[in-house]
C-alpha cells in the first residue's frame, strides 16, 4: 500500500490545504467521509466472503468493489493462482469474463460444480484457445521466407531501417507467452488460417470422463476457429501405443469434422505420446499447406521417463521441420505437469496448461 | 515514555495543529511524517521553525506525536513484536470519529505504517459481518432501491455455494 497523494508539500501547502479541506472540515467523521481510495485501503485485504458483504451495503461500496480489479486479482491469485501453469491464462481469462470480480466468480462456481476436480472456466478456455490461434511468425519458415533474406541483416536495425519487415507482421521477438502482451495485441486474426492437429489420449488410465474433457475441449477448438478463422483445418487423432487418425486435415467450416469428433470411441490400451507427435509432424508437413501450424496434445502424461524423452524430441523436430507450435493439454488424475511442460517447451511459443486435475482451492 | 536521548537530536520542531494548538516535538519523532521531512528538505535554519499541520486538528496531531514517538523509542529500544502489538491495539481503541480523522491525518501527513495500521482497524470492524451489520457498524444508510439490491444478490448467487 502506498499513501494516496503522495506529496512534495513544501511548495504546495496551499493548495494542499485547499484540496483536503473538505475532507477535514466536518465535526464527526465516518467511513462515507473517506475518499474512494482510502475506503480501497481499507478492504483491500479482505477476503472475497467480506468483499460480497461490502458490496450488499450500499450503492457507492457496490459500485466501488465490483470493480476494483486490484482487489480480486489478488482474491483470485492468491486462491488460484499458485495452482497449476494455467495461473498465466488469468490476466487474459479476466478480460474475457470482463472483470477479475466476474473471473473470480465463474472459477468459484465452475470448482463448486466440478468438485473434487479442478477444470477450466469459460474464459480461461477462450484464453487457452487466444494463445494456440495466435500468431508468432517463426522466421525460417516458408510462409515468412522474405525473413530468411533480411533476417540476418537488419532484425535488430531500428524502424527506420528502410529493409526492416513490414509493420503488419509480428515481431519474431514478440514473446507470446506474456500475457500482457496477449491483452495489448488482440490480434487481427480474421484473416489468418491455422492447421491443428489434435492428439487425443485414448489409453486405459484416461477415464469416462477425462475423455469427454478431451472431446469437449475439442468441439470448443473448431467452433472457435470457425469464428475467427474459417479457413481453417483439423485433424483429429487419438492414440493409444499406435496413433490412430479418426479424420485427417479437414476444413473447419465441415460438419463431418464435428460428426468425427462426436463419435470417436475411446480406443483403450497403453500409451505412447512419441508416435503421435510424429504422426501430427506428417499430417502437417505437405508441402502447400498455407498458414500457421499446431500440434495440441491432450493427456494423461502417465508414461516412461524415456517415452517422455522421446516425445520432447519429436515435438522439437515438428517445430524445427514443419514450425508446428506444440501445446500440451494436461487431464485426470495425476497429470505430469513437468514432463508436459518440457514436451510444450521444445517449440517456440508453446505452452502447457492443465484441462482437468484433482484438488480443492479451499 | 522515556525522553529522547539529548546529545545529537536536542534541535524540536513546533507543529502547528489547524487550530493553532503548538506541538513541541525532536526532531527525530517529527521526521517520521514524511509531510514534515519533506517540509524540511529545502530549509537551511529549522530550530525553532513553525510547521502548520493543514487541516489536522489538535485532538489528532496529538495522537499521530504520540504514534511517531512510540515508534521513534520502539526502534531504540528494539521493544518486542508482542509489545509493540499490544501498545497500538490499544492506540487505535478510539471511537469511530477520530479513527477515521486519524486515517485522513495519516494519509496527508504520509506515514505509511500509521495509515496500514488505521486502515487494519476498519478491516478487523468488517470482517465477518454481514452487511446489515456493516451498516450498523458503521451508520451507513441502504440507498440501493430494491431492484438494485436484488441485482447485487443475483450478482453474488454464488457466494452462497462458495464454502
Amino acid at each position: 500500500m502506498s499513501p494516496v497523494t503522495p506529496t512534495p508539500l513544501q511548495h504546495h501547502l496551499h493548495h494542499h490545504q485547499q484540496q483536503q479541506q473538505h475532507h477535514l472540515h466536518k465535526p464527526t467523521f465516518d467511513l462515507t467521509a473517506l475518499p474512494d481510495e482510502l475506503i480501497s485501503m481499507c478492504y483491500a485485504d479482505l477476503p472475497a466472503t467480506d468483499l460480497v458483504a461490502l458490496e450488499h451495503v450500499s450503492r457507492r461500496l457496490r459500485h466501488l468493489i465490483a470493480y476494483d480489479s486490484v482487489c480480486w486479482r489478488r482474491c483470485t491469485d492468491a486462491r488460484w493462482g499458485h495452482l497449476t501453469t494455467n495461473s498465466v491464462l488469468l490476466p487474459s481469462a479476466a478480460r474475457h469474463a470482463g472483470t477479475w470480480k466476474n473471473l473470480y466468480s465463474e472459477k468459484a462456481i465452475c470448482d463448486a460444480k466440478n468438485n473434487p476436480w479442478l477444470t477450466l472456466c469459460q474464459s480461461e478456455m477462450l484464453a487457452i484457445l487466444d494463445l494456440i490461434k495466435q500468431h508468432p511468425v517463426a522466421p525460417h519458415l516458408p510462409t515468412t521466407s522474405h525473413w530468411s533474406t533480411t533476417t540476418n541483416a537488419t532484425h535488430h536495425s531500428p524502424p527506420s531501417e528502410p529493409a526492416t519487415p513490414p509493420p503488419d507482421k509480428p515481431s519474431p521477438l514478440f514473446s507470446f507467452s506474456s500475457p500482457a502482451s496477449v491483452m495489448a495485441h488482440p490480434a487481427p486474426m480474421h484473416h489468418q488460417c491455422i492447421n491443428i492437429v489434435l492428439l487425443i489420449d485414448a489409453s486405459s488410465s484416461v477415464t469416462d470422463d477425462d475423455f469427454d474433457a478431451m472431446k469437449n475441449f475439442a468441439r470448443a477448438l473448431v467452433a472457435s476457429l470457425r469464428h475467427t478463422h474459417p479457413k481453417s483445418a483439423v485433424a483429429l487423432v487419438q492414440f493409444n501405443q499406435h496413433p490412430k487418425v479418426e479424420i485427417s486435415l479437414t476444413p473447419v467450416s465441415k460438419a463431418k469434422l464435428t460428426t468425427a469428433i462426436d463419435n470417436m470411441e475411446q480406443l483403450m490400451g497403453s500409451t505412447d505420446i512419441a508416435a503421435p507427435i510424429r504422426r501430427a509432424r506428417e499430417i502437417l508437413s505437405v508441402e502447400a499447406l498455407p498458414g500457421d501450424r499446431a500440434i495440441v496434445l491432450l493427456t494423461d502424461g502417465q508414461t516412461h521417463a524415456d517415452e517422455l524423452h522421446e516425445s520432447e524430441k519429436e515435438a522439437r523436430r515438428a517445430y524445427e521441420e514443419v514450425g508446428a507450435r506444440m501445446f500440451t493439454l494436461g487431464v485426470g488424475r495425476d497429470v505430469d505437469e513437468l514432463g508436459l511442460g518440457r514436451v510444450a517447451s521444445g517449440s517456440e511459443g508453446g505452452m502447457n496448461f492443465t484441462l482437468r486435475r484433482l484438488g480443492s482451492t479451499k | 515514555m522515556a525522553d529522547v536521548p539529548n546529545q545529537i537530536n536536542n534541535i524540536t520542531l513546533k507543529l502547528k495543529s489547524k487550530d493553532g494548538e503548538i506541538f513541541e516535538v525532536e526532531k527525530p519523532v517529527a521526521m517520521q511524517i514524511n509531510f514534515v521531512k519533506g517540509m524540511l528538505e529545502d530549509v537551511d535554519e529549522i530550530d525553532g521553525m513553525e510547521i502548520p499541520m493543514g487541516e489536522v486538528e489538535a485532538a489528532i496531531l496529538a495522537k499521530v506525536v504520540e504514534y511517531c514517538k512510540f515508534h521513534y523509542q520502539q526502534e531504540l529500544n528494539q521493544t518486542n513484536a508482542d509489545e509493540v502489538d499490544r501498545w497500538e491495539r490499544a492506540f487505535v481503541q478510539v471511537d469511530k470519529s477520530t479513527l477515521f480523522q486519524l486515517i485522513l491525518a495519516a494519509n496527508f501527513l504520509d506515514v505509511q505504517s500509521l495509515l496500514d495500521l488505521t486502515c487494519k482497524t476498519v478491516a478487523d470492524m468488517i470482517k465477518g459481518k454481514t452487511p446489515e451489520q456493516i451498516r450498523a457498524e458503521f451508520d451507513i444508510d441502504n440507498d440501493f432501491t430494491p431492484e438494485q439490491l436484488e441485482e447485487v444478490r443475483r450478482d453474488n448467487a454464488w457466494c452462497a455455494e462458495d464454502r
